[in-house]
């Protein structure tokens, strides 16, 4: 990957096993800004732990993973399948929330209801999580994550319980993502392959 | 977009973890009206067992502590278990810093504390008759008691979170924490309420050293849990 | 054990060992015999039970030192996340349950042949058994982790916050003016424990720490050897399949969107 310019994210001999099982070893590799790599393999390949790992969510066991740059509440974002929402709070709540806690001064309300209307919440924007279906949770998870204009986006199975207009928000997210930093997806999804620039089969190493 | 990292910045963090727990709790009620629950069923079960006697003011602030430890290990610890539960944890792990997220869920079980206190003395003092003769000391020890018992409280449900069966370990780690915080708290209710106790009317001050040591070491520990 | 090297000549390990277990092998004998030579003590109902103190008094000083130990293993465990950390912390803090209950026995026997009751509710007492339910907690929370990293992640983390209750039942509440205590608090300090008694007091108190010094040792070996099992263990299982195994690269896409 791009060697001339300093990488948003890069990891050095990474590796992770549960208990007897590694699930990779020794995975080393830089994000610059306009990349995407693409992480494939079969369930339980630990494709979840590796964006976990990336997130600095979990621990490797052995590696390291690091940044190219220091704030993590505002340059790193995860959509990950099993980061839930807040069941009692409201979409623009969540919002206000995540604005406040990462530090940004100058997010508004309006910005919100900019956000919620890109991502196709804008008749829910008082609806509580809890009340709404998985796909337009999704949507608010998007909304989150891209709410700082992160450097580096982490994201898990991103059409999985999107309609044809949430794969279309996909794409939109992806390209502006592409343009001002750079993206890691897990998945298993032919159609959503082709937005990467580099990929990553977890199931090679179990050949 | 650029970042506050001022007095000011924290203090907005921790209202917002306050605020949205808060907002949470007010849509759901489940936490304060557990408490309520608890607080009545315990003050029914004193009334019970003292009917035909009256209750000496050591015996007195024994089961007021006793109390107050119980409701505060069964109840204060959801602020931390349920985010673990409804996996929303990661959210604040990717979004907020460990000190702010801390504080405003201590600062949300200090007010629950504060108001479950409140209603146990009010109801212990009027269904028991107790004499309150030194209103400053009870005031002040069960004030700093509550805040006390919050503080621990909330670090035993961080640690405890992410454990299988969290909320039985919370329980079997925070209790055992609490009994010292217990016995300096039924020193000075008990010397509030008459009983001679030597050096009773300092027990709020031992308190306030305790917060101070427990305020300081809680976010600490907490960072170190905090992620990977 | 160790194996023997090529020459036959044990190591320096095993010397190390071998000098240890000789030692003790002449000290415990001879300081129980001592123990046993020194005249009764005066003021007590049964003056020849009052040799329990002996063995009771160092209990309590190890557990202290080990708790100590354990937390400040605890804090570099933090800072390094190194396992090998929690191997000491946990090693440390287990041998520290069985000085607080050791301490918790002889004081309760002690407790009842010279003052008639096995409970006195003494201050020191009371703040040992609350040191000792605190420090419980500790094992409750690491059973109900089964990953090794998040057993030693939150387990520490108890620890850190576990001393300044430990600090205060331990160094504080005992010595509060208002606090009654059967136990003297400067006995040997001021000099009230004299002659004979002094000098088995000290020995039993060297004795009782080079004991703990190595029992833990050898625990420490044991669980850095559990580690080590475990990693090589797993690394000769997953060269099983082949000689790089899991071991992945990330491609370039030719076709790039």
């Amino acid at each position: 990957m791009t060697p001339t310019t300093s990488p948003l994210l890069s990891s050095q001999n990474l590796s992770k096993r549960f208990g007897p099982r590694w699930l990779f070893r020794e995975l080393s590799f830089e994000l610059h800004t306009g990349e995407c790599l693409i992480i494939q393999g079969r369930n339980g390949s630990g494709k979840s732990t590796l964006l976990r790992l990336l997130a600095g969510l979990d621990r490797p066991t052995d590696g390291t993973v690091q940044l190219g740059f220091d704030d993590y509440r505002t340059e790193l974002s995860l959509c990950a399948l099993e980061q839930a929402t807040f069941p009692n709070l409201t979409v623009l709540e969540h919002l206000e929330i995540a604005a406040t806690m990462r530090g940004m001064q100058e997010w508004t309300p309006e910005n919100s209801i900019e956000l919620i209307h890109k991502v196709g919440l804008q008749d829910h924007t008082k609806h509580a999580s809890q009340h709404l279906s998985s796909g337009l949770r999704s949507r608010l998870k998007i909304a989150l994550a891209i709410q700082p204009r992160p450097k580096i986006l982490i994201w898990d199975e991103p059409g999985v319980a999107l309609d044809e207009s949430g794969r279309l928000l996909i794409e939109s997210v992806v390209k502006e993502q592409k343009e001002r930093g750079a993206l890691v997806i897990a998945t298993n999804d032919a159609s959503e392959t082709r937005f990467g620039t580099h990929l990553l089969n977890l199931d090679e190493g179990s050949k | 977009m650029k970042t506050l990292t001022s007095l000011s910045q924290w203090k907005k963090e921790i209202l917002e973890v306050f605020r949205k727990e808060w907002r949470s709790e007010s849509r759901a009620l489940s936490g304060i009206t557990t408490t309520a629950q608890l607080c009545f069923v315990s003050l029914v079960i004193i009334n019970n067992i003292t009917w035909f006697s009256n209750v000496k003011p050591l015996l007195a602030s024994g089961l007021y502590w006793l109390i107050l430890i119980f409701i505060a290990s069964i109840t204060l610890p959801r602020t931390f278990l349920q985010e673990e539960e409804n996996r929303s944890a990661d959210f604040w792990r990717m979004v907020a810093r460990p000190e702010s997220v801390f504080w405003g869920k201590c600062l949300f079980n200090c007010a629950q504390m504060l108001v479950a206190t409140l209603f146990m003395s009010l109801g212990m003092i009027l269904m028991l008759r107790l004499p309150v003769g030194n209103p400053l000391v009870f005031a002040g020890n069960s004030f700093f008691g509550s805040i006390a018992i919050a503080l621990t409280v909330t670090l035993a449900g961080a640690l405890a979170a992410p454990a299988q069966n969290r909320y039985t370990v919370c329980a079997a780690i925070s209790v055992p924490l609490l009994v010292f915080v217990v016995n300096l708290g039924m020193t000075g209710t008990a010397f509030a309420l008459g009983e001679f106790l030597r050096g009773g009317e300092r027990a709020p001050i031992a308190m306030i050293a305790y917060c101070l040591g427990a305020g300081a070491l809680g976010p600490v520990v907490y960072s170190r849990i905090w992620k990977s | 054990m160790e194996k023997l090297t090529n020459s036959g000549k044990p190591s320096n390990a095993e010397m190390r060992e071998l000098s240890y277990r000789l030692f003790l092998l002449v000290a415990v004998p001879l300081v129980t015999v001592h123990s046993y030579l020194v005249r009764d003590a005066i003021g007590f109902q049964q003056p020849a039970f009052a040799r329990i103190f002996f063995w009771h008094f160092p209990c309590p000083m190890v557990a202290t030192v080990l708790l100590s130990m354990a937390t400040f293993f605890a804090w570099k465990y933090s800072q390094t996340r190194s396992l090998e950390w929690d191997v000491r912390a946990t090693a440390a803090t287990e041998l520290a349950m069985i000085f607080i209950v050791l301490t918790m026995i002889s004081g309760i026997f002690f407790s009842k042949i010279q003052w008639g009751a096995w409970w006195q509710n003494d201050p020191r007492q009371v703040s040992f058994l609350l040191v000792m339910a605190i420090y419980s907690g500790y094992f409750a929370l690491r059973s109900a982790f089964s990953d090794q990293d998040q057993k030693a992640k939150y387990s520490n983390a108890f620890h850190l916050f576990a001393i300044l209750p430990f600090f205060f039942l331990t160094f504080v509440f005992p010595r509060l003016p208002q606090v009654d205590t059967f136990h003297p608090n400067e006995s040997i300090m001021k000099g009230n424990i004299k002659g004979g008694y002094a000098y088995v007091v000290i020995e039993v108190l060297a004795v009782a720490s080079l004991v703990t010094a190595w029992v833990y040792r050898l625990r420490v070996r044991a669980g850095l050897l559990t580690l080590k099992i475990d990693h090589y263990g797993t690394l000769e299982n997953s060269r099983l399949d082949t000689a790089h195994s899991h071991v992945v690269r990330p491609v370039s896409l030719s076709d790039e969107s």
